[in-house]
């Protein structure tokens, strides 16, 4: 077991190196470069920045360049924040954005879970189909239209909360919410179809052939089995939540890192992209990593060769 | 290439705009513009008694600053801060004209008008208590142009004597090649025209005569700096930051705000009112509207969806001052190939479009037409050139022209023209009413192409597009800074125009000392300009917005970076509310 | 007891086919109330963007300026004359303008996942076919797509690929689609793999080739309609996740070049005017919604209809 957890942790390196090279190389196919201005830079200012940045060199060079400062910890210079290192705009944002993805997901499992139990309990009939009304709302609805859709309704024309920023709580309830809407109903049915399937399970029978009283029958054995598969997805939705909030942070206007994914490529902020990268691809890899163990911890039955 | 001479200011909006994505025209500031309409250009200074106990003034930058270091700045965000932090010898009034800052008085100018010679007050310091001497102005100076700085606004510099040799054909500036090596570029710094005889005394050498380098002097490239300064690590945050101004970095919490608060040893006339500013950084343009209706921010960039709201709104539409930008929209033919390069072709083109539904229909109604490329409040604007007005038949006329020169016999047969736009800026509406316009007058067909900014620029600048979305700000009120584009083979000749006579009156125009003269000069450069058609100029800028009744003492300029009056934010008080 | 022989007998003389796998899980589709309305939506759908320019009341791009200038220059309401839904600010159609969304998530819809299915299958099938090295590699080539941030990757792949003729082709749009097949075939690879493992040592296959059962016959008897199963499934539920992405990054301004209008570009451009004209968001976001919902439910019936551990139940 050991050895398995091992080795799939360091799989881990390989994927990255690979993410990394493809990243950077694909980066560099992109026509324009950081310095472009709409009143250009005369070519002489445009050509000493290459120099300083090193944009000169050979394409390979400036890979392990990165790559070389990148193992220690260095994601180097900002292309267009030229005071700044990307690291502190990086450690900046980093924390805004992992509070919002954090509060995002509790709510998703605190909400989703529960939903998808109710949902399967109440099965064709009443609590079925609310429940799953509400967790067609979270498909259909696209995450901006929901965003959208609530500061009108919540901030302008209600006046409850704030229309963005992040200042303090009563600034992280919208985004949250909008941000949780989608993984809420996904989680909510992957719960509702893996409790339903549980239900027609031999065991279940047994068990309630044997006479248990059905509440028993219900805490001891369903839940608990049902969430064995729902814990799969948990790890797609973390890394989903965490890294995924840049539509929420455009529309709230929240400052944390996610604005930085699209922004880093329209202004051609290269070492700040390889960052977002890195950072996505990393957690990305880590939590599937952690799932995979965790599942195959939790259900004596799978086993890996 | 064309040398460019310098004037009088130099504040860049269309930078915040091309970076930033642009609301209306993100373009630069007020003016006292004859013609301009209904904007307040200052609110009157409230008397002492009644003045607020909380002088904060709160305002939103819309976008982190790129950068604080003065000879590096090129943005209007960023710059819109360093007018506050830092101050050169000279400075402008209200009305633009170049008045003392931290020297006595105006520079002595030489017989030649080649020499400036400037002293400086008694007494100045800086925010740290540091005395601010001769040497740091002459410091700064040749950090701009030194080009291991890599200063984009070092190209302003090029009239002192020897910053050709650093700056280079490559900076536009002479036809030299600037030095690469270090020793190299120290010789040549220590070679270029500007030194400090004493420690108050700056003398500054021109290449050649410009009574209006006086003008150069204002800007925030050449405020004071210290070496040891710059040599400090981080010497851009608040912590360390170091200014000669009316305020100082109090605070900079990165992507999130700015505080500024008075500077006690600022040695200007006027001392700042204001206990201090907060600058926020709200990347949407509605929450910034948001929080003004909310009374977070005291002043605001209507955005253009809001402003027939605003406007017919009881409270927010008395709160709404206009404020005409020396800036234009305009869209560019491609002179040099496609069917553009025909003139009757481009005639037709322009004859084709209704100006007015134009602004109309994309701008919410905001702003005039434009007609000429030189804005309204800059001498050379010339409001009756208009050659070619909207008028369809005489534009079906041309367009048969030009068809028959081009040998096809109708538009459609052109095929489908590219029109290139930056996507995600909110072009996509005027460029459909435009390419729709010469579908219905001549069934001309286009491709309209929305890209990456950078791939735009490129695919522009290159000459790939026949038709293309540009836009221009004024970096100081003359005309030489609008119509110096279209040289051939200027650095910003997005259409490719190349006349041999435009360039000769340029040129003449340049040199020409007489003021008067020298703008009768650039009337007829621009006339031959418009007379060829082109290019599409289509709307001066106008911008809006909303500053609340309490705030007093507003001097707003052509030249603020972003919002009225951020020139002088030391005049700005609060009135009781 | 002598009665009985004859009845039995008969019975047993005469053995009845059973219905294949196929009709049977047609049957439950057809029965599944939710899954009939995923259908009609679909269905729907489909008719509305291959139909649309022949229904459509205006060209998509067609600027009704004059009706817009009467408004006050404002976009027209829903239920204003010649415009059932009512304009944009430039006085297009919004009906005619979503009807050509449609087209647009159709297309979303079946190119992405024909590069899924093209993709995903045959590497899923080889990684369980194979087993061992071949398994391992393929493994880990999805762990590095699954770890790449797709939309980065969408985007970048956009931006750079963009002047060449597939960047040009449907508008830009076909870039898009690709990009999004190629960051999402992975679900599919990995359950054709485990498909392919877990019947690969069925008890029936290996009955089957014991009793002489040829192994085109295994394939297309027994393997094909159990393992597909969950395949198509995967597909249908990738349907929304495809124009979700679409929408998504039209609303970033990635993707559909204008006058185009998908519902996600015609969400930004109406989100601007939500205020006072909310019908330029609420009409494309109903039509969003619609082609998610419908594309879901038909999923989840063909889950249901095409899950073995639910024959002979309910």
């Amino acid at each position: 077991m050991i050895t398995y957890i091992g080795r799939r942790f360091l799989w881990i390196i390989p994927v990255l190196f690979t993410v990394s090279i493809i990243t950077f190389f694909l980066m560099h196919a992109v026509p324009g470069g950081p310095w472009d201005r709409e009143k250009h830079l005369p070519k002489g200012t445009q050509d000493r920045l290459n120099a300083q940045y090193g944009l000169d060199q050979p394409l390979y060079i400036q890979y392990i360049n990165w790559a070389g400062a990148f193992v220690q910890g260095d994601f180097g210079p900002s292309y267009r924040y030229q005071d700044r290192r990307v690291n502190d705009i990086v450690a900046d944002g980093f924390w805004v954005t992992f509070q919002l993805g954090v509060m995002a997901f509790i709510l998703s499992v605190a909400v989703g879970i529960p939903l998808g139990i109710f949902a399967a309990l109440g099965h064709n009939r009443g609590p079925d189909y609310l429940a799953t009304s509400v967790s067609i709302i979270g498909i259909a609805t696209p995450v901006f239209v929901l965003a959208i859709l609530m500061i009108v309704f919540f901030s302008v024309n209600l006046g409850w909360f704030p229309t963005g920023g992040w200042k303090g709580p009563q600034y992280w309830v919208l985004p949250t919410i909008a941000l949780a809407g989608f993984s809420i109903a996904i989680i909510a049915r992957y719960t509702r179809a893996s409790m339903l399937e549980v239900t027609r399970k031999d065991f279940i029978r047994t068990a309630q052939s044997k006479g248990l009283r059905n509440q028993a029958v219900v805490t001891r054995h369903m839940i608990r089995n049902a969430l064995i598969p729902v814990v799969t997805i948990l790890g797609p939705t973390l890394a989903f939540l965490v890294t995924g909030s840049f539509i929420i942070e455009r529309i709230f206007g929240i400052l944390g890192i996610g604005q930085f994914y699209i922004t880093s490529i329209s202004t051609r902020d290269y070492s700040l992209l390889m960052a977002m990268t890195m950072l996505y691809a990393f957690a990305v890899a880590f939590l599937n990593v952690v799932v995979d163990v965790l599942y195959a911890y939790i259900d004596p039955r799978i086993r890996y060769s | 290439m064309q040398k460019r001479l310098f004037g009088i200011l130099a504040s860049i909006a269309v930078i915040a705009a091309a970076c930033g994505g642009a609301t209306t025209s993100s373009a630069p500031p007020a003016s006292t513009a004859p013609g301009a309409s209904a904007a307040p250009a200052a609110t009157p200074a409230p008397s002492v008694s009644d003045l607020a106990d909380q002088q904060v003034l709160h305002i939103d930058l819309g976008q982190e600053p790129p950068t604080l270091d003065p000879n590096k700045a090129q943005d209007s965000t960023s710059i819109a801060v360093l007018h506050a932090l830092n101050r050169g010898l000279v400075f402008f009034d209200k009305d633009l004209k170049v008045v003392p800052e931290l020297a006595k008085d105006l520079p002595t100018v030489s017989a030649d008008a080649k020499t400036l010679t400037f002293t400086l007050k008694d007494g100045l310091k800086y925010s740290n208590g540091d005395p601010i001497v001769a040497g740091d102005f002459v410091y700064g100076i040749k950090r701009t142009i030194d080009p291991r700085t890599a200063a984009p606004y070092a190209y302003v510099l090029c009239e002192i004597e020897g910053a050709d040799a650093l700056l280079g054909a490559a900076n536009g500036c002479g036809d030299k090649t600037a030095p690469t090596k270090d020793a190299d570029i120290d010789a040549a710094l220590a070679k270029v025209g500007v030194s400090a005889p004493d420690d108050k005394t700056v003398v500054v050498q021109l290449a050649k005569p410009a009574t209006y380098f006086a003008d150069v002097m204002a800007l925030w490239i050449a405020v004071p700096v210290q070496e040891k300064w710059i040599k400090t690590p981080n010497f851009t945050e608040a912590a360390n930051y170091v200014g000669s101004g009316p305020f100082i970095l109090d605070k900079w919490d990165h992507n999130s705000q700015i505080v500024l608060k008075p500077n006690p040893n600022w040695s200007g006339d006027v001392k700042p009112t204001l206990t201090e500013i907060d600058m926020s950084m709200t990347t949407e343009p509605a929450q910034g509207q948001a929080a003004y209706e909310a009374g977070e921010l005291d002043m605001v960039l209507t955005p253009s969806e809001d402003i027939q709201r605003v406007k017919a709104d009881p409270t927010l539409g008395s709160q709404v001052v206009d404020i005409p930008q020396l800036a234009i929209t305009y869209y560019t033919f491609n002179n040099k190939t496609g069917p553009t390069a025909n003139k009757d072709f481009r005639i037709a083109l322009t004859q084709a479009i209704d100006k007015k539904a134009f602004i109309d229909a994309t701008f919410a109604g905001i702003g005039d037409p434009a007609n000429s490329f030189v804005m309204p409040g800059i001498p050379g604007y010339q409001a009756d050139l208009n050659p070619y007005p909207y008028d369809l038949a005489s534009a079906k006329q041309h367009m048969d022209t030009a068809l028959a020169a081009l040998g096809v016999k109708d538009a459609a047969a052109l095929g489908k023209l590219k029109f290139g736009f930056n996507s995600g800026a909110g072009h996509e509406p005027r460029v459909a009413f435009l390419a729709e316009a010469w579908r219905q007058a001549f069934g001309l067909e286009t491709e309209q192409i929305g890209s990456d900014f950078s791939v735009f620029l490129q695919q522009r600048t290159a000459g790939e597009y026949t038709l293309a979305r540009d836009g221009w700000g004024a970096d100081y009120p003359h005309a030489n800074n609008q119509l110096g584009l279209f040289v051939c083979g200027g650095g910003n000749n997005d259409i490719q125009y190349c006349n041999p006579d435009f360039d000769k009156l340029m040129a003449q125009a340049a040199g020409e000392p007489d003021q008067a003269k020298q703008v009768d000069l650039y009337n007829q450069a621009q006339t031959i300009l418009i007379n060829d058609a082109a290019l599409l100029p289509l709307r001066f800028g106008l911008s809006t917005y909303e500053v609340q009744p309490y705030v007093g003492g507003i001097n707003s300029t052509p030249s603020d970076a972003q919002l009225p009056g951020d020139l002088f934010y030391e005049t700005i008080q609060i009135k009781k509310h | 007891m002598a009665t009985n022989t004859t009845a039995v007998q008969a019975k047993v003389a005469k053995p009845v086919a059973a219905p294949g796998p196929w009709r049977e899980a047609f049957g439950r589709l057809i029965r599944n109330k939710l899954a009939i309305v995923g259908l009609i939506l679909v269905i729907l759908l489909l008719f509305c963007g291959i139909f649309g320019p022949f229904i459509a009341p205006w060209p998509y791009q067609v600027q009704d300026l004059a009706a817009v200038q009467a408004n006050g220059n404002r976009p027209l309401p829903p239920l204003s004359p010649n415009h059932i839904l009512g304009t944009d600010q430039l006085g297009r159609d919004l009906l005619s303008r979503l009807l050509d969304g449609a087209r647009i998530s159709i297309t979303v819809a079946f190119v992405v996942q024909a590069v899924i299915i093209f993709i995903g299958v045959p590497v899923g099938a080889l990684a369980g076919w194979f087993g061992g090295r071949t398994d391992n590699a393929l493994m880990r080539l999805t762990d590095v797509i699954y770890a790449f941030p797709d939309i980065l990757f969408i985007i970048l792949l956009s931006v750079a690929f963009r002047d060449t003729v597939v960047g040009q082709s449907l508008d830009g749009l076909l870039l898009v689609f690709i990009a999004i097949g190629l960051v999402g075939w992975v679900t599919v690879a990995r359950l054709t793999r485990g498909q392919m493992l877990a019947l690969k040592e069925t008890e029936f296959v290996e009955a089957a080739r014991a009793i002489g059962v040829s192994d085109r016959k295994i394939v297309t008897r027994h393997l094909l309609p159990n393992g597909m199963g969950p395949i198509i499934v995967a597909i249908t539920l990738g349907i929304p996740v495809a124009i979700l992405a679409e929408a998504t990054l039209a609303y970033i301004g990635i993707g559909v070049q204008p006058p185009r209008a998908s519902w996600g570009s015609l969400i930004s451009e109406g989100q601007k005017f939500i205020r006072s004209e909310p019908h330029l968001v609420v009409f494309p976001a109903v039509f969003i919604a619609l082609a998610l919902i419908g594309f879901t439910f038909l999923g989840d019936g063909l889950r249901d209809a095409l899950d073995p551990k639910l024959k002979g139940k309910q």
